[in-house]
């Protein structure tokens, strides 16, 4: 369903940022560890729960 | 002063700021299943103005969704960036902008909140008045 993720370098660039599939533009506030770097695991779970809020048809 | 110029000075510099009233619906899907409180031009509720500030974009979505992840959902139809105002607020209660799942996909542009509890109550009726700031 991701079709691209750039995740943030820094707590400063803030988003993780991509597309999906159906070429839907993503930003995402990113997870980060305690050493400032991005938690990709966790952000991968925040950009989860926006696909699976995008697929509540409404 | 052009007239565009004046629009903007008068809403306090940014055409995202402004206000709305949601007069509260809700719909239970059970196929899904899912729960909404709030307006969608979908299942019903309604707000009034039906343009969000001085964009004149429509409205698609002011609601909190009981669904497999519980979100606070802002829709609009168009394409707008993730930026030109802070917090949206329903109800008294804050929602910050970057603290939001952003996304668009060319005909809408939605705004996410998740984890966080239902602002616009389950009295159907009832209204919310919803502020960009």
């Amino acid at each position: 369903m991701v079709l691209t993720i750039h995740y943030p370098a820094n707590e400063a660039e803030w988003y993780a940022k991509g597309t999906l599939e159906d070429g839907t533009y993503f930003e995402v506030p990113a997870v980060f560890n305690p050493d400032g770097t991005c938690d990709t695991a966790a952000t991968d779970t925040a950009v989860q729960q926006l696909i699976l809020a995008l697929n509540v048809k409404s | 002063m052009t007239g565009i110029m004046c629009a903007l000075a008068g809403s306090g510099g940014s055409p995202y700021t402004g206000s709305a009233t949601v007069t509260v619906g809700s719909y239970t899907d059970p196929s899904v299943p899912y729960t909404y409180w709030g307006f969608t031009t979908a299942l019903g509720g309604s707000v009034a103005p039906a343009t969000w500030a001085s964009t004149g974009a429509n409205f698609t979505q002011l609601a909190w969704f009981d669904a497999s992840v519980d979100f606070v959902s802002f829709v609009v139809a168009g394409v707008f960036p993730n930026e030109g105002w802070e917090t949206m607020t329903v109800g008294g209660v804050p929602f910050t902008r970057t603290s939001a799942n952003y996304s668009t996909n060319g005909t809408n542009t939605v705004w996410n909140w998740f984890s966080f509890s239902n602002p616009y109550g389950t009295t159907i009726g009832a209204t919310r008045e919803v502020v960009w700031s």
